[in-house]
């Protein structure tokens, strides 16, 4: 997960593409409330590692892995939604830069994006972005 | 979800206690109150100069598996006072401007209205 979030660390306006400043507010299973100063943000969660069954590989079985990652985007602004779609793009080319995570995993697929609104003193919003991280190691074995 | 604390003048204005009480002094700007602007239809004319009583409390927003600080000002004022306004008006408060949201009628001579910085979204 280090390489997913110094990844997304790099997001930074006027550079690689780039739109927004991300990389100044990214966090790794952040549970803390955000607040106005800190948006645009994105909290990065690796919620579940499903193992597929019928792996292979000999005397080392190897087994495939499916990481779901969550990645929150919050914003807070004048123009809400189009930061928060502008911030989703910019997510989408930090992975593109290299789906395996320097050779960590064999590809990284999208699941689906949610949209979360709500006004009171501030307009905020947010996007959750899922993505499927596959990869595979032996039995047991750190990743 | 949503956590909010309510202000203690809601509660007391919603008592039987305030039926047949003279609510003006309430709205006195020695006591609770202070001076706001407020225009039913945002940008026409000059505002009306009206007493109510502010209140911000804090207020979080659960937006999927992430929380954010946000802020729930308020303004009770009379009824009279504010007769007309829909989430299209706009009120100016110790200079800030805030746009209505919610116009809640508490059917005690008082509304409750729920504001915010930020011109209404969609």
């Amino acid at each position: 997960m280090n390489a997913v979030k110094t990844r997304l660390q790099g997001i930074v306006s006027g550079s690689g593409g780039y739109s927004n400043n991300l990389g100044t507010h990214t966090y790794l299973w952040r549970t803390v409330p955000l607040d106005n100063s800190e948006c645009p943000a994105v909290v990065i969660r690796d919620m579940t590692d499903v193992v597929e069954e019928n792996s292979e590989g000999g005397n080392e079985p190897l087994t495939w892995h499916n990481l779901e990652v969550h990645f929150d985007i919050v914003a807070a602004d004048n123009t809400t939604m189009t930061t928060l779609r502008s911030c989703l793009e910019d997510i989408e080319t930090a992975i593109r830069v290299d789906e395996t995570w320097s050779s960590n995993a064999m590809q990284t697929l999208p699941i689906d994006n949610s949209v979360y609104m709500a006004q009171e003193a501030d307009i905020v919003g947010g996007i959750l972005m899922r993505v499927s991280i596959k990869y595979r190691t032996i039995k047991f074995e750190a990743n | 979800m949503e956590w909010r604390v309510t202000p203690p003048f809601h509660n007391f204005f919603r008592s039987k206690q305030m039926l047949g009480t003279n609510i003006d002094i309430f709205f006195s700007t020695s006591s609770f109150a202070q001076t706001a602007s407020f225009w039913v239809i945002s940008g026409s004319g000059n505002g009306t100069t009206i007493n109510v009583i502010y209140d911000s409390q804090y207020s979080l927003n659960v937006l999927g598996n992430v929380a954010y600080q946000n802020d729930k000002p308020t303004a009770i004022c009379r009824t009279t006072d504010v007769s007309g306004s829909t989430p299209q008006s706009l009120i100016v408060i110790g200079g800030v401007t805030y746009y209505i949201l919610e116009v809640q009628n508490e059917g005690t001579g008082t509304t409750t209205l729920v504001l915010s910085g930020k011109s209404i979204n969609g």
